[in-house]
């Protein structure tokens, strides 16, 4: 039997019932809260901060294998099947943002004000918004079940013969017309890479216009042309890090047991480096044209979120202290330092990235980064700092915050436990041969 | 003190021979591949390359110089871009990130030809022109005792060749 073969099994009681009642729990709440006059605006808000991590993060995973297969890449081994299972949150979120969609005039004034977007009303339309986003989604999803499906076809030839009952059925269909295991991993190479480079490119167009309507939707004005292509990328280096942690929480688990080398950790940690390089790249390109070029329909923007001088234009520090602590700069920062700071400095060397607690701490912090970091991108855009320092209540840590993104969490990790475990079963149960 | 060559023709297998010698003992080794192969170069555990200091250097020589150098021009030429202050911060980090990379990259060249051509250059008796082609070679390094057991080790690992090497 080949190293790569689904194993279908049964859900892991434990994180099943844990994930579970995060995702009762956590959307409970929320419909509670959005139902209320009092913090419906507050619940929306998170709900937007967390479907623009997970979803993002759900496809940049996918994307993630993609790029390894289109570049041919060997190394990964069974991590590119963790990156597979993140993408099992992909169709879901299509539900969820429909589920924004019924909280869209807590969320972009522009909807019942639409003199406030004059000379943008031909995009800024509910109805064009509401049909581009939704089909932006609908494609993502159509060509990840599609990609998914032949990706994963050709692993399902022992469980075809040994699944019974309703999952054995549903193998046996998506297994229909079998050609051998030889001959269907060839087809699956074959159409995967060219799905794989259209899906690539599907990617940055959906997430893309995702990232313009939904945060900078949220300050219309605001002019960025960096901004989509740095969202996209945010989604997926979010994926490299998360599929990194999951990769070394189930090292010595019965799935990847002697499967999560030194070497493979070692190319995760380049990624997790590397990528992180090119998110802050993509930041700084934008943040340095706005700074210098000092116009009010670009700064308000920066300005909101690390103050009003940008933090610091010049080498004297005079001021310094004053500006950190403006509302909002010091939770951007720490996204900052936790999404590039740390990354880069600590996993500069070999042995860092080689070290599982080392990576696995990093990579942990950086997918809080982005957390916060969506956090930061939604709610300064409808709460501005003058509100704040006028006594409105803001923090991404309030009860609503936190179990609304339990919520998602939740119901993100059960997605991926049953696409993981359960069917197909993607992840091999035990390896094959270790490669470098 | 002699030497003995073992020619091989798989980069695993010449991997293996010098895991398997290192393993008993034999640490004064050397090989030859027509390839970049990490798995030999593992397998030699020769430690981190010098090479990284000129890196280093050359990385916190150009970062330096980019800063110092858009400073100076910045007083030396004062003209004020956009309001914002003569030197400054963000656009500075440009020039000095461009020019760590440039240095950076330079320096390594340079360090990569200075250990190469002139401290770690080795004319052995053992390079034959196929190590640039399509065979690996294993040198060791023994005293004359031990000639006899490093040529079983080498023969069993695998080589096509095994010889003693005069003048390496």
């Amino acid at each position: 039997m080949s190293s790569d073969s689904a194993v279908p099994r049964s859900l892991p009681l434990v994180p099943a019932v844990i994930f579970g009642v995060l995702a009762v729990v956590g959307f409970g709440s929320f419909l509670l809260w959005a139902g209320s006059d009092e913090s419906s605006a507050r619940a929306y808000r998170a709900f937007l901060q967390n479907f623009l991590l997970w979803s993002a993060l759900a496809q940049g995973g996918l994307m993630l294998s993609a790029g390894i297969r289109l570049t041919n890449g060997r190394w990964a081994g069974p991590i590119h099947r963790i990156a597979d299972s993140l993408a099992a949150f992909v169709p879901v979120s299509i539900v969820l943002y429909l589920v924004l969609w019924s909280g869209r005039y807590e969320l972009f004034d522009w909807m019942q004000h639409p003199e406030h977007v004059e000379y943008k009303e031909w995009w800024y339309d509910e109805g064009f918004m509401f049909k581009r986003d939704l089909f932006s989604l609908v494609w993502m999803a159509f060509l990840s079940c599609w990609y998914l499906y032949m990706s994963l076809r050709p692993t399902l030839a022992a469980a075809r013969e040994t699944t019974t009952g309703l999952r054995g059925s549903l193998i046996q269909t998506w297994t229909s017309g079998w050609r051998g295991e030889e001959a269907e991993r060839r087809l699956a190479d074959r159409r995967c890479r060219k799905m794989a480079a259209i899906m690539a490119l599907s990617y940055a167009f959906a997430y893309s216009t995702l990232g313009v309507d939904l945060v900078m939707g949220l300050a219309p004005h605001w002019i960025s042309t960096m901004f989509p292509a740095y969202y996209a990328w945010g989604g997926f280096l979010s994926a490299v890090s998360l599929t990194a942690v999951l990769a070394l929480i189930m090292a010595n688990g019965e799935d990847l047991r002697g499967q999560i080398t030194e070497a493979r950790r070692h190319d995760l940690g380049k990624m997790v480096f590397a990528f992180s390089i090119f998110w802050m790249y993509l930041f700084w390109s934008q943040y340095l044209v706005i700074w210098y070029g000092n116009i009010p329909e670009e700064t308000g923007f920066v300005a909101a979120r690390l103050g009003t001088q940008f933090l610091q234009d010049t080498w004297y520090m005079e001021g310094f202290w004053e500006r950190i602590n403006e509302p909002y700069v010091k939770t951007t920062l720490t996204a900052w330092i936790l999404c590039w700071v740390i990354p880069f400095w600590v996993l500069l060397g070999q042995r860092p990235k080689k070290t599982p607690a080392v990576l696995g701490t990093v990579a942990s912090l950086s997918v809080f980064g982005f957390w916060l970091e969506r956090y930061i991108l939604v709610t300064p855009s409808l709460i501005p700092p003058e509100a704040v320092l006028n006594g409105a209540s803001v923090s991404p840590f309030g009860m609503i915050e936190l179990l609304v993104s339990a919520g998602f969490l939740g119901l993100f990790f059960l997605c991926f436990l049953l696409f993981a475990k359960v069917f197909p079963g993607a992840l091999p149960k035990t390896g094959g041969a270790a490669g470098a | 003190m002699a030497s003995v060559l073992g020619v091989l023709t798989d980069p695993h297998a010449t991997a293996s021979a010098i895991r398997k010698l290192r393993g008993a003992g034999f640490t004064d080794l050397d090989s030859y591949s027509p390839i970049p192969s990490h798995e030999i170069e593992e397998a030699m555990d020769r430690g981190p390359s010098r090479v990284r200091t000129w890196t280093l250097i050359g990385c916190l020589v150009g970062v330096t110089l980019g800063f110092l150098m858009t400073i100076w021009m910045s007083y030396d030429y004062p003209i004020i871009v956009g309001g914002k202050p003569y030197a400054s911060i963000p656009p500075y980090t440009v020039i000095g990130f461009e020019l760590n990379i440039l240095f950076g990259g330079v320096l390594t060249v340079l360090g990569l030809m200075f250990h190469g051509m002139f401290l770690n250059r080795v004319d052995s008796g053992a390079y034959r022109p196929n190590f640039s082609g399509d065979q690996f070679g294993c040198v060791v390094n023994c005293g004359a005792n031990d000639v006899e057991r490093v040529e079983k080790l080498l023969r069993e690992s695998g080589c096509t060749e095994v010889r003693v090497v005069e003048g390496a």
